[in-house]
């Protein structure tokens, strides 16, 4: 998987844009439900998402080929998200994200299925009340079954670190789950 | 003491030591509580874990490339041309704050000390006093008088000539009665007198 990925990335530093679009078909679901998860609706995953692919296309130049792609593409979705989760913080306290918008990001969904809509939003319900940190190694740990080395390196914080982390966090969601019985 | 949930949580969390670890799984296999316990949260987590990704509208996915590289041209030609948007709102805000500092004092500001500089440097009290003063420092009745000296000095039939010291108060007072002169007048000798005034305006017109 790793050297067809560096295959890909010296085709695309060579000009070959296919490269690119093949490293987006390879990617962009597992970046969308990051994202998702993340986020808790799908406009704001959207947004994302799109985020991530752009950076990939204009920072690609600069892979140094040190990490695998993939964690240098999870490296972006998870500040990515991070950020954009700050940015809505911001605009909640200065009330711009108003109700109307809130029913916008609802109604807008790429999901259709009505269970698999009910199953969604009981994860978001959860995930949604827990810190970013916390819900961001959870996801990673429990959605993307990632290792606490993977997600060293991937977040930059250490392995004890992680753990205790993802410790609070299954607290907390456990909480959660039994108070929404 | 760490009651089972907890015991629980950080062998999952993976954060007991090896001694703590294997004493875990032993208690495990022996204890049916500790079992059901452990079996009831691996229900909970794995029940939210399968919702990792869901059926989608696969049209997102096909879409979103393209949008991508949309969003990329954009970026791109704003790379090109973004100094203009920049610079033309900068360059008029530069030019507008200049304009507004250097007009921050009117105009005739410097004209009234150009002309208060020149008054006092050329000219002398005197010619202060005749030039600027005079209008502003005469009696207003007197001013008055002066101005319309022709018209005062018109010829009225001699029995009704009025000396100029008369006209003085009637101008500063309106009310005095040197009227009652004239209601004395017959019909005949008020229209001489209004023609001859009346002539009298008329040469000075033309």
């Amino acid at each position: 998987m790793q050297d067809n990925d560096f295959e890909l990335i010296n085709r695309f530093l060579s000009g070959e844009e296919v490269a690119f679009n093949l490293i987006v078909k390879k990617y962009q679901k597992k970046i969308y439900w990051h994202a998702r998860q993340m986020m808790g609706n799908h406009l704001d995953a959207d947004e994302v998402t799109q985020e991530v692919l752009i950076v990939i296309f204009n920072k690609l130049k600069n892979f140094n080929f040190n990490s695998s792609l993939y964690t240098w593409i999870y490296k972006i979705v998870t500040t990515r998200s991070l950020n954009q989760i700050r940015k809505k913080q911001i605009k909640r306290f200065f009330s711009i994200d108003d109700n109307e918008e809130i029913e916008l990001k609802d109604k807008h969904d790429i999901v259709e299925e009505l269970d698999s809509k009910e199953k969604l939003e009981k994860v978001k319900k959860v995930l949604q009340k827990i810190p970013p940190k916390q819900r961001q190694i959870f996801i990673m740990r429990n959605f993307e079954e990632l290792s606490y080395e993977e997600i060293s390196e991937i977040t930059g914080k250490s392995v004890g670190g992680l753990k205790a982390n993802y410790f609070h966090a299954l607290k907390k969601v456990l909480e959660l789950t039994n108070e929404n019985k | 003491m760490k009651t089972n949930n907890e015991r629980i949580l950080y062998y999952i969390s993976d954060r007991l030591n090896r001694e703590e670890r294997i004493l875990f799984e032993e208690e495990l296999k022996k204890s049916g509580k500790l079992r059901t316990e452990f079996d009831h949260i691996k229900f909970q987590l794995d029940s939210l874990s399968r919702g990792k990704e869901f059926e989608t509208d696969e049209t997102y996915f096909t879409n979103l490339l393209p949008k991508v590289y949309q969003r990329i041209d954009k970026q791109k030609k704003f790379r090109k041309f973004g100094g203009i948007y920049y610079l033309v709102p900068t360059a008029t805000a530069v030019v507008v704050l200049f304009l507004f500092l250097l007009n921050t004092k009117p105009n005739y500001d410097t004209g009234y000390k150009d002309l208060a500089a020149e008054v006092v440097n050329n000219l002398s009290d005197q010619e202060v006093s005749e030039k600027y003063l005079t209008e502003l420092e005469i009696d207003p009745a007197d001013y008055i008088l002066e101005q319309n000296n022709d018209e005062l000095s018109v010829k009225i039939p001699s029995d009704l000539e009025l000396n100029n010291d008369s006209y003085t108060r009637l101008i500063d007072n309106p009310l005095a009665d040197e009227y009652s002169t004239l209601r004395n007048l017959s019909e005949n000798e008020l229209e001489t007198v209004y023609e001859k005034l009346n002539s009298t305006t008329s040469q000075k017109v033309q």
